[in-house]
């Protein structure tokens, strides 16, 4: 093979350089939009990093006579800027550390669930077949049961604390997961490139990572967006029933259930942990409307 | 092995779920010869391509046997099967975009076909691959190997379709429907450049598509196909010149011509292909051809009516074709 069989084409030079204008355009959007919502994350992410430098005291000194304290008195020299708790614990410093168990329980929960379903889901849906009818059944089976019932349950099983909280919350929310990779899955397998890469003989583990995954990413970084949310709420209803992380680490839903019931007199207790909680939900559900447009191939 | 013919369909048949879609096919491609399977959509044409590569769907059985120089692939196991399919042939498929992987870089995936039939190291490939880019008119392949399919045109993506299909040099190249999807001139750039490659390779070729224009361009043979059979099948120029299946002879005065006289009315044919597997008794085309009778309540045989023997047609009344002119 040596010479050009057809002469050199510069076929479509400008629609390239609109394509590549359009791709900049959609970044730019995004990111006008989304940059608030990058700010609050991060700070909390940076809250939860460095917390122990950041925390003006020990979250976990308690100081009897100091208990119960408005945000910005002072007791012999210690400075409670949120106020203190029941126990005359630093406010502050117990809200910052408690960054720390929400974005880890989080964190780790999503990519757990998110491994396990998006593995399941695109078995299912490229091999069909018996797998597919043993795990979307398993799927349905799950998805009928109220998660947070089963998160309930399973904790008081397993018993409390931050391993089995992750375990219990992958434990309910793959199916989530497993639906979207079997879905988009399905609509691949008879992508042209995925049959001439099965013709090229490609092995089921080869099409599936290099094939599929990559093109359903983008719906499934959608999907982990909106969970993560959700885990941070199941993490905080978990703590505050008392099934999740143990005193005395700090964590947003078990200082939301201890300022209960001092609400009346100490509101700082409870509120400062809560508008936290709503800030990074919030954020992240944002984050994931926006995410869900910006992959969104009819948007574009 | 040389006097065997590339590629030896007979009698392929595919259902699903009892619904037969493709029945009694035989389709046989020599060197260097581009057969070209023509019908319209849901008649089975991409069927039986998917059969022929092994890539029907799971739910899909097949019957007959399909040869490769001479080796029935029924006869091995799937996977050495496989390897035979491989090492004769490859495809290009119909949406130039659609065919290639999104989100990998097209140079890559030209490359990947290399490496996947050959077993090749990526910085051979890497250099075969771009040398076949070049090879297939794209212009600049150094720039181009780290493009993303988004980045390139239809045509642009079909040139590396093709460049990945030719990198493990074929001698069978099934092209189903390489053209539908491209704007004209392009389409004629793609078929010149499918042609110099026949010419070069001797690859042989098994065409499918819908268009008339595309056929008279580029076949050697031509094998009509209606409701999952073949209905006339022969030499280009017998069967464009000479049609004796109603049917053929009805599709050929579809196309508008560009002599005569001016504004009448386009012809079509009545009716629609019937519903998939669910076919008439006897002749298929009967539903709507115009020379149907009781006659035709039998399956007419694909069979010789003219000198040529290699002109076959099945229908009863090749005789009375004149009447539809």
């Amino acid at each position: 093979m040596t010479a050009a069989l057809a002469p050199p084409q510069d076929e479509a030079q400008s629609e390239l350089q609109a394509l590549k204008r359009a791709a900049r355009a959609r970044r730019v959007r995004f990111l006008s939009r989304a940059w608030p919502l990058l700010a609050i994350l991060s700070a909390l992410v940076l809250a939860a990093l460095f917390a122990p430098w950041i925390a003006p005291n020990d979250p976990l000194r308690q100081n009897l006579m100091g208990r119960l304290q408005a945000p910005g008195s002072e007791v012999r020299g210690v400075l409670y800027l949120l106020g203190s708790d029941e126990l005359g614990r630093d406010l502050l410093s117990r809200v910052i550390h408690g960054a720390r168990v929400s974005l880890l329980v989080a964190i780790s929960s999503v990519l757990l669930s998110g491994v396990v379903g998006t593995t399941l889901g695109m078995i299912a849906g490229y091999l069909r077949g018996w797998p597919e009818r043993i795990i979307m059944r398993l799927t349905d089976v799950f998805l009928s049961i109220p998660a947070i019932l089963l998160a309930i349950i399973a904790v008081a099983v397993l018993g409390p604390g931050l391993v089995n909280v992750v375990l219990v919350l992958a434990l309910t929310r793959w199916p989530r997961y497993a639906r979207v990779a079997y879905a988009q899955t399905l609509a691949l397998s008879n992508a042209p490139y995925v049959r001439l890469s099965r013709f090229m003989g490609g092995g089921t583990v080869h099409i599936l990572l290099r094939h599929i995954l990559p093109n359903i990413m983008g719906a499934l970084i959608v999907v982990a967006t909106l969970e993560f949310g959700l885990m941070v709420l199941f993490e905080a209803s978990l703590s505050f029933l008392g099934l999740g992380v143990q005193p005395p680490t700090p964590s947003w839903g078990a200082m939301l259930a201890a300022g209960r019931d001092y609400v009346a007199t100490a509101w700082w207790i409870s509120v400062f942990p809560g508008f936290c909680l709503f800030l990074l939900v919030l954020a992240m559900n944002l984050l994931g409307d926006l995410l869900r447009d910006h992959f969104d191939p009819r948007l574009r | 092995m040389t006097d065997m013919p590339l590629l030896a369909v007979r009698d392929l048949s595919v259902s699903i779920n009892g619904a037969k879609i493709v029945d009694g096919l035989d389709l046989t491609v020599e060197r260097s010869e581009i057969h070209a399977l023509v019908g319209e959509s849901g008649c089975g044409k991409s069927m039986t391509a998917l059969s022929i590569l092994g890539l029907q769907p799971a739910a899909a059985k097949i019957g007959g046997s399909v040869a490769l120089q001479g080796t029935d692939v029924a006869s091995l196991s799937r996977r050495a099967a496989g390897k035979l399919r491989r090492k004769t042939m490859s495809v290009i498929f119909q949406e130039p975009v659609a065919a290639l992987n999104p989100l990998m870089k097209v140079g890559d995936q030209v490359a990947e076909a290399l490496i996947m039939s050959t077993g090749s190291d990526r910085g051979r490939a890497r250099s075969a691959a771009l040398e076949v880019m070049a090879h297939v008119g794209i212009s600049d392949p150094d720039q181009r190997y780290d493009q993303y399919p988004f980045e390139l045109s239809g045509g642009m993506c079909q040139r590396i379709s093709i460049a990945a299909a030719l990198i493990s040099r074929p001698q069978l190249l099934i092209a189903d429907e390489p053209t539908t999807a491209l704007d004209v001139t392009i389409q004629a750039a793609i078929l010149d450049l499918m042609k110099a490659l026949r010419r070069e390779t001797g690859m042989g070729m098994v065409l499918i598509t819908h268009d008339m224009g595309v056929v008279a361009d580029m076949a050697d043979r031509v094998s009509v196909m209606y409701a999952g059979r073949i209905v006339e099948t022969g030499p280009l120029h017998e069967v464009f010149a000479r049609p004796t299946h109603p049917y053929t002879s009805l599709l050929l005065s579809t196309i508008p011509r560009l002599v005569g006289p001016r504004k009448t009315e386009l012809r079509t044919i009545a009716g629609t292909v019937p519903d998939i597997g669910r076919w008439p008794d006897g002749c298929r085309f009967r539903t709507r051809c115009p020379l149907a009778d009781a006659a035709c309540g039998a399956l007419p045989p694909l069979v010789a009516h003219d000198a040529s023997v290699a002109h076959l047609a099945a229908c009863w009344h090749t005789d009375r074709l004149e009447a539809l002119a």
